[in-house]
């Protein structure tokens, strides 16, 4: 028989043995293929030459992809091999050559290899149409896009797959020249080594952490080091977990070890015990799942909030269905005939919104750009009654506090004003209160106490700009002096504003470029066209990374089930019953699979109030994310309760 | 007082794949007083493993009763089998089945630990088998950092440590050097005459059977014989050679 066929027999007759392994890279093919072809479709393609960012986005997943492929086939390949020592020791008993028992291995390698292309490629490339058209939905698009098989994709996978296979079926080849025989015949015998650990890490490990942590929280929007700090922080905060795990963790159950009076009670001995023994091998897997886990919940939270803000957020850029530039009574008609044209659309609210123009300084604010150059900012001057109107017809009465605007305005006098200042502030309710203003209107100057400010405006993204909300006998007064110093903007609501496709795309025609023009249907659909891919790729690599954490987590724990098997039937045998034995393996591996997650929680969380802090606070924010870490939490606990019914059976049936 | 009783116990094995059956056991009867040292020998195949097997509530029979201590051990559920086999029996094995996730001491107190026991009496009780046994100088190491007749020793510890009414052993010299060997039989008899501890022992070795009271010998399943020690062990030992040869089997041990 010739290594080829006996490698093939391997394969064909001892499947069972393979199954894992084979599945581990049939996961990695799948996920490769699905994403190449996204990433080769043409369609893709295409809108990703309008927006150059989308392409950076697709090149860094990819990237992701193929180093989590990597580590993927890595680990699974050397769980393979452990298995196989026992294998190769008794082929170089039986007197087969170290380059033929290379050889061999190398076969059955390519064998798998071949198998998981074979059926990851037509199963990846199915897969990703079907994901495509979540793709057009998360991007709101009109234009269907076409799954097409293109070659370079098929050509991608198999060359990343293949580069991927090789580095380790040369590993494979490595360890046949690297063991001596008898550590081959002891492979399955040799347990993990007794758990080595310093206090000193341990301290540094929490250390590391918490001052990554500290540093992230404290990190400023924009700074000239920021790439730096952010780069800081991962080092150690990554650098910290695998520390922690290989060090603290081990501490804190010796400590327990010595606290008798718990250790010896009940199951904790043996439960305890087997955890201590069985970390030192697990405690770098450990603190990889928990970064990858931090990483997918951190993705999956971020798009997730992100697009489900998306359509809250749309009245924040546009407040109303339709408002452009007035002023002139000839453009206003032409509008009009447009919007009354087209049928489809009831007009429910139409406004002018009329603004004085003005300039001014104070103390505080600096004027948008922040910068101190001591000169006039333009601003617009609003009735308390109109900026009311506005509050009470627009978007702005949403039902989430992202779209949520001061109603409580104090103007108590005529020299008072409140005041809304262009800014990237969080909370920036009441922060010029007591600031005195010097404003020039027509060419009087007058002055003002702004008894009450915000940094939220209600024109949306167009036309915003820093505002003074006056009472409305003050604004009568300076009405009179400024007719011809005034900004009118009109506005319409329609009953369904996404259904206004034509009259926005009529009216862009006939609104001339100097008139500002700003739609909600414009705005919605530019907003869903930038940030879906966004969204699809957060949520297509935080899926990846969920379902192979958890595979990774379950193979570990079946192996890990097969040599623990003898303990727990030496224990059955001293009368340990089925439900003593249960609650050991429930809480053995509740600690195994826990411990990342808790990680992982920790990490994101404080990842995800840098971004609150960066983006915007808001309740809505915190659900979407809750809800998000919810989801995750209750997936990974899927993959603890299977492993616990799998090692369950495994333990205690009859060998 | 019986602390055992067997009466006509057979245990028939099927396969469902080919329909074969074997008897590994068709009628075995027999008693086993309390404070006694019995030995069960016989050929290999002639069904002593089934018997401690069913004895020892691992496997149960396919017919005929059981009672330890006076309680039926057939048609007890998982639990009860379970509470028993923690609370009236001890086991030494010929591998040790010692948990290497362990140490010695942490091996011998574990029936004490699932039991519950607080830590004052379990340490009283470690310092008192240990003792005994000889093993107090290395309870802290680990199983593969000791001798086999080390970890033996341990396994019998842990066999004694909550009184059980019956120790039973299955070839435990089986993979101990003779030095090893007549270390742990001495302390089985210690145990047996100072402790009035009742065992049961498997072996095909005459030499380790010299040491017990009693000696029961199965062949095909079914009870050959029976010898007891009346005189010294060396007349004993030599018996049990000549029972051997009429039973047949184990004739390589007269090398």
């Amino acid at each position: 028989m010739t290594l080829f066929k006996l490698g093939l027999n391997n394969v064909k007759h001892n499947f069972k043995n393979y199954v894992s392994y084979f599945i581990s890279t049939l996961v990695s093919v799948f996920i490769l293929m699905i994403f190449y072809s996204i990433y080769y479709n043409s369609n893709i393609q295409s809108f990703s030459s309008e927006r150059a960012k989308v392409v950076v986005v697709f090149k860094v997943a990819a990237f992701i992809v193929i180093i989590f492929s990597a580590i993927f086939i890595f680990y699974a390949n050397s769980f393979f091999i452990k298995n196989k020592k026992k294998e190769i020791a008794l082929y170089s008993l039986l007197g087969m050559k170290k380059k033929e028992i290379g050889t061999l291995m190398f076969f059955e390698n390519i064998f798998l290899g071949v198998l998981a292309l074979i059926v990851g490629v037509p199963l990846g490339a199915f897969t990703s149409s079907f994901l495509l058209k979540l793709l057009t939905i998360c991007m709101k698009s009109d234009t269907v896009i076409e799954s097409t098989l293109d070659i370079r994709s098929v050509g991608m996978t198999i060359l990343v797959f293949t580069v991927i296979f090789l580095l380790n079926s040369i590993k494979a080849y490595g360890i046949i020249y690297k063991y001596k025989l008898i550590e081959l015949m002891h492979a399955a015998k040799e347990g993990e080594k007794k758990p080595k650990f310093s206090k000193l890490l341990a301290v540094l490990s929490l250390i590391m952490v918490s001052s990554g942590y500290y540093i992230a929280i404290k990190m400023q929007l924009g700074g000239s080091q920021m790439m730096y700090k952010a780069l800081l922080v991962m080092v150690l905060v990554i650098a910290g977990t695998y520390i922690l795990f290989n060090n603290l963790i081990i501490y804190m159950f010796k400590i327990f070890e010595k606290n008798k009076r718990m250790y010896y009670k009940g199951e904790n001995l043996i439960g305890v015990s087997q955890i201590i023994y069985r970390i030192k091998g697990n405690s770098n897997l450990l603190a990889t799942i928990a970064v990858i886990s931090a990483v997918a919940i951190t993705a999956l939270c971020f798009t997730f909030s992100f697009y489900m803000m998306l359509g809250k957020m749309v009245p924040n850029g546009s407040p109303f269905s339709i408002i452009y530039q007035s002023g002139n009574e000839n453009l206003n008609k032409s509008v009009e005939k447009v919007i009354n044209d087209h049928k489809e659309n009831k007009v429910t609210y139409k406004a002018d919104i009329v603004m004085i123009n003005g300039s001014g300084l104070t103390q505080r604010y600096k004027g948008p750009f922040g910068k101190d150059l001591k000169a006039p900012f333009d601003m617009f001057i609003m009735s308390a009654s109109e900026y009311k109107d506005i509050i009470k017809n627009s978007g702005f009465k949403g039902d989430t506090d992202i779209t949520e605007r001061s109603t409580d305005i104090q103007i108590k006098k005529e020299n008072q004003c409140f005041f809304i200042e262009v800014s990237s502030l969080n909370s920036g309710r009441g922060r010029l209160i007591g600031d005195k203003l010097n404003t020039t209107i027509g060419g009087e100057t007058y002055k003002l106490d702004i008894s009450d400010s915000d940094v939220k405006g209600v024109l949306g993204a167009k036309f915003q700009k820093t505002t003074m909300v006056v009472s409305d006998i003050f604004f009568k007064q300076l009405l009179d002096t400024n007719r011809n110093n005034l900004t009118v903007l009109r506005a319409y609501n329609f009953d369904n504003p996404l259904k206004s496709k034509n009259v926005v795309l009529d009216l862009s025609k006939i609104i001339p470029k100097d008139r500002s023009f700003d739609s909600y249907y414009g705005m919605y659909i530019s907003s869903y066209n930038l940030y879906g891919s966004y969204v699809f790729i957060g949520i297509f690599l935080g899926i990846l990374f969920i379902v192979s954490t958890g595979g990774i987590m379950y193979y570990k724990q079946i192996t890990e089930a097969y040599e623990d098997k003898n303990r727990y039937s030496i224990l059955s045998k001293i009368g340990l019953s089925k439900k003593e034995t249960l609650r050991i393996v429930v809480k053995q591996l509740g600690f195994i699979f826990v411990m990342p997650l808790l990680f992982a929680i920790l990490h994101s969380t404080v990842a995800l109030i840098v971004y609150t802090k960066f983006a915007f606070f808001s309740k809505y924010l915190i659900e979407c994310i809750g809800v998000m870490m919810g989801i995750y939490v209750v997936i990974y606990l899927c993959y603890y309760l299977l492993s616990v019914k799998s090692y369950m059976k495994i333990i205690t049936e009859n060998s | 007082m019986n602390v055992m009783e067997v009466r006509n116990v057979k245990k028939v094995y099927s396969s469902k794949l080919s329909g074969n059956e074997s008897q590994a056991l068709r009628d075995v009867s027999f008693s086993v007083e309390k404070g006694e040292f019995l030995g069960i020998m016989g050929p290999s195949g002639s069904g002593k493993s089934t018997l401690l097997n069913v004895i020892s509530t691992i496997d149960t029979p396919t017919s005929g009763a059981v009672t330890i201590g006076g309680k039926s051990i057939i048609n007890l559920d998982e639990n009860e089998l379970s509470n028993f086999r923690r609370r009236k029996l001890g086991f030494i094995f010929q591998d040790y089945n010692l948990l290497d996730t362990l140490t010695l001491k942490e091996n011998i107190i574990l029936p004490l630990s699932l039991a519950k026991l607080d830590v004052m009496s379990i340490e009283e009780k470690v310092k008192k088998v240990s003792a005994v046994l000889g093993i107090d100088n290395i309870l802290n190491k680990y199983p593969y950092e000791v001798s086999g007749g080390q970890k033996q020793r341990a396994a019998a510890a842990r066999a004694i440590i909550t009184d059980p009414q019956l120790i039973l052993a299955d070839e435990p010299t089986g993979a101990l050097d003779s030095k090893s060997s007549t270390e742990l039989l001495g302390n089985l008899t210690e145990l047996n005459k100072q402790n009035e501890a009742t065992i049961v022992m498997v072996t095909h070795d005459a030499f380790a059977a010299s040491y017990c009271s009693r000696i029961i010998f199965i062949k095909d399943g079914l009870l050959d014989c029976e010898i007891e020690r009346n005189g010294s062990r060396k007349e004993f030992f030599n018996e049990i050679l000549k029972t051997l040869s009429l039973v047949g089997g184990a004739s390589n041990d007269f090398v």
